[in-house]
């Protein structure tokens, strides 16, 4: 199967309008996309940015419903385009993909229910589950649906073995097992208003859901490239001078939690680092320092802690505090093992002394 | 790639013919992919129970387990013998990671309850009662005809109890404005079915209860 084609679009083009039909699925490679929306709840429009090498359409073209948002091209933008069958085929060969969507689809979706359940206020939860269970049952003993009565009984009396309504299903269900009918002069089922306790919310939901905030037109933006291959894209656009988009990119790779493997952890641990190399290099020392400082939090005994250390100084040297410079040159050239770093910093000290 | 049958040998489950697979109100934590075989999906309406779906082989059921462990919205009923893959916190990744085809399958079931969702969800921000009405109509349309759809008289296969329940209203209100509907016109209500004579009337309603 042919692959996805590349398209370049001018500024100011509509790849797609909302509400329009869905065919395709896109990725940006390069430039700037905004996608445009109507915030269902707020009323307010939204306007997101598209990340490079984010996905975007994906929803609206696998559910077959029309577009959510408007996408619309800023200055330029190359961008890979799917069809449906292509889409498949490349996350076939990328399965951490479709995990990581679903991870994301599932986070929208649970968002959705709780405002959905929020606007439905008392109108669906006027009864409580251990009741509506125990209703369940007897509805289908009385429709002669005995073996379900006695799953929903014995559903029940398992989670519930000291409910306000464990006698009467104790009574209902020996007389399904007898394969008697519903005793006739058994009082209505009444709902008595106590308190169930709360369900353990043990969900898979608040285990594998740990992705920072996705955008909210939510599609589920992953990139299609491994990590690896995404912060190899990242040093070639540092290399070409493309600080904004790199560091885009960097902040996003750093972000991720919940590494896959060994593989992916040691490259969000060096996007964490790399992401400080390029905020320094593009100048912007004030964040650099923050970055490379906070790596050293996050990763202490990490691979790039002298490098770190020894970035920090420089950028104390270039903001002219020099006994601070002086400082994180004598720690990291004290740092075993004895390499070029050490050297390095010796050097400094020793041009910083005069 | 991990072929379906090997997956099933492992995370299989059978279900003879009537017997129950969940259900409704019923804590959930597993959800379904059917191999083989029909299940009925019932919900508890009064005192009757009420058949909403059946799903055959290639459909997944049950999947709102993998949000939060909640009740059950519905009622799952083997009609024959059913072959079902079960999934649930412990094998999810794996089975997804193991089988993109069935990935693909779940993220597009995923997709469509996003879309419902917010479907859904547009409907209970109207604060008008004949808005959210009307809205539920248009939503239904949409879902049985498609959106671009250019039909006028409209059939559609609910209740008044389901309306009200979509709407999130009481059953005492709902019927109010189809009596209002019914004295004008524009609708028809049978025990089984409501008869939208122009859904345009409803889409102009909406527009304007939201333009409001």
């Amino acid at each position: 199967m042919p692959g996805p084609i590349l398209r370049n679009y001018s500024d100011g083009s509509i790849i797609y309008f909302e509400k329009e039909r869905a065919e395709n699925i896109y990725v940006l490679k390069s430039g700037k996309i905004i996608l445009t929306y109507t915030a269902v709840d707020s009323g307010i429009e939204v306007k997101e940015d598209v990340r490079i090498g984010e996905f975007f359409g994906v929803k609206s073209t696998l559910g077959h419903y029309p577009r959510e948002e408007t996408a619309q091209v800023v200055g330029k933008a190359t961008v890979f385009v799917f069809k449906l069958a292509e889409f498949e085929a490349l996350v076939a060969k990328n399965p951490h993909l479709l995990l990581k969507m679903m991870k994301s689809f599932s986070s929208q979706l649970r968002q959705y229910h709780s405002k959905v359940k929020e606007h439905l206020g008392d109108f669906e939860e006027i009864r409580s589950p251990a009741f509506e269970l125990v209703n369940a049952g007897e509805v289908f003993y009385k429709n002669n649906a005995n073996s379900h009565a006695i799953y929903a009984f014995k559903q029940y009396l398992s989670k519930y073995p000291d409910g306000a309504y464990a006698a009467r299903v104790k009574q209902l269900l020996e007389a399904a097992e007898k394969g008697a009918t519903f005793p006739s002069k058994l009082p209505e089922l009444v709902f008595i208003n106590e308190k169930q306790g709360s369900v353990p919310v043990n969900s898979l939901q608040s285990e594998i859901d740990n992705l920072k905030n996705q955008a909210q037109s939510g599609d589920v933006v992953q990139d299609f490239k491994s990590l690896k291959e995404q912060l190899q894209q990242c040093k070639e656009l540092s290399k070409e001078q493309d600080w904004e988009n790199a560091i885009r990119s960097l902040k996003s790779i750093a972000a991720t939690k919940n590494p896959a493997d060994e593989e992916e952890r040691a490259t969000v641990e060096e996007a964490n680092y790399f992401l400080g190399v390029c905020q320094k290099d593009s100048k912007d020392l004030e964040h650099a320092f923050a970055t490379f400082s906070q790596y050293i939090k996050l990763y202490p005994s990490g691979q790039y802690v002298k490098n770190s250390i020894f970035a920090l100084g420089e950028i104390s040297e270039e903001k002219g505090d020099v006994a601070k410079a002086m400082a994180l040159y004598n720690k990291v050239s004290a740092i075993p093992p004895e390499n070029e770093i050490n050297q390095n910093a010796k050097q400094k000290m020793a041009e910083l002394k005069g | 790639m991990l072929p379906l049958e090997a997956m099933f040998d492992k995370f299989g489950k059978t279900f003879q013919p009537d017997e129950l697979i969940f259900c409704e109100f019923e804590q959930g934590n597993d959800f379904y992919l059917i191999q083989e075989g029909k299940v009925k999906i019932t919900k508890i309406v009064g005192t009757a129970i009420k058949t909403i779906d059946i799903l055959e082989p290639g459909e997944i059921f049950g999947e709102m387990a993998i949000l939060e462990e909640q009740p059950r919205s519905a009622s799952a009923i083997a009609m024959t013998e059913v072959r079902v893959l079960n999934f649930n916190r412990a094998n999810f990744e794996l089975l997804l990671t193991r089988n993109p085809p069935l990935a693909m399958r779940v993220l597009t079931v995923f997709t469509k309850r996003l879309y419902d969702a917010k479907r859904r969800l547009m409907i209970l921000l109207l604060d008008d009662i004949t808005g959210k009405v009307c809205d539920v109509f248009l939503m239904l349309f949409e879902k049985q005809y498609g959106a671009d759809s250019s039909r006028q008289e409209v059939v559609l296969k609910i209740t008044s109890e389901d309306v009200a329940s979509w709407c999130g209203q009481p059953i005492e209100q709902v019927e109010k404005v189809f009596s209002q509907f019914k004295k004008n016109h524009k609708i028809e209500v049978y025990t089984d079915r409501i008869v939208i004579k122009n859904i345009v009337d409803m889409q102009r309603i909406v527009s304007q209860k939201r333009k409001a």
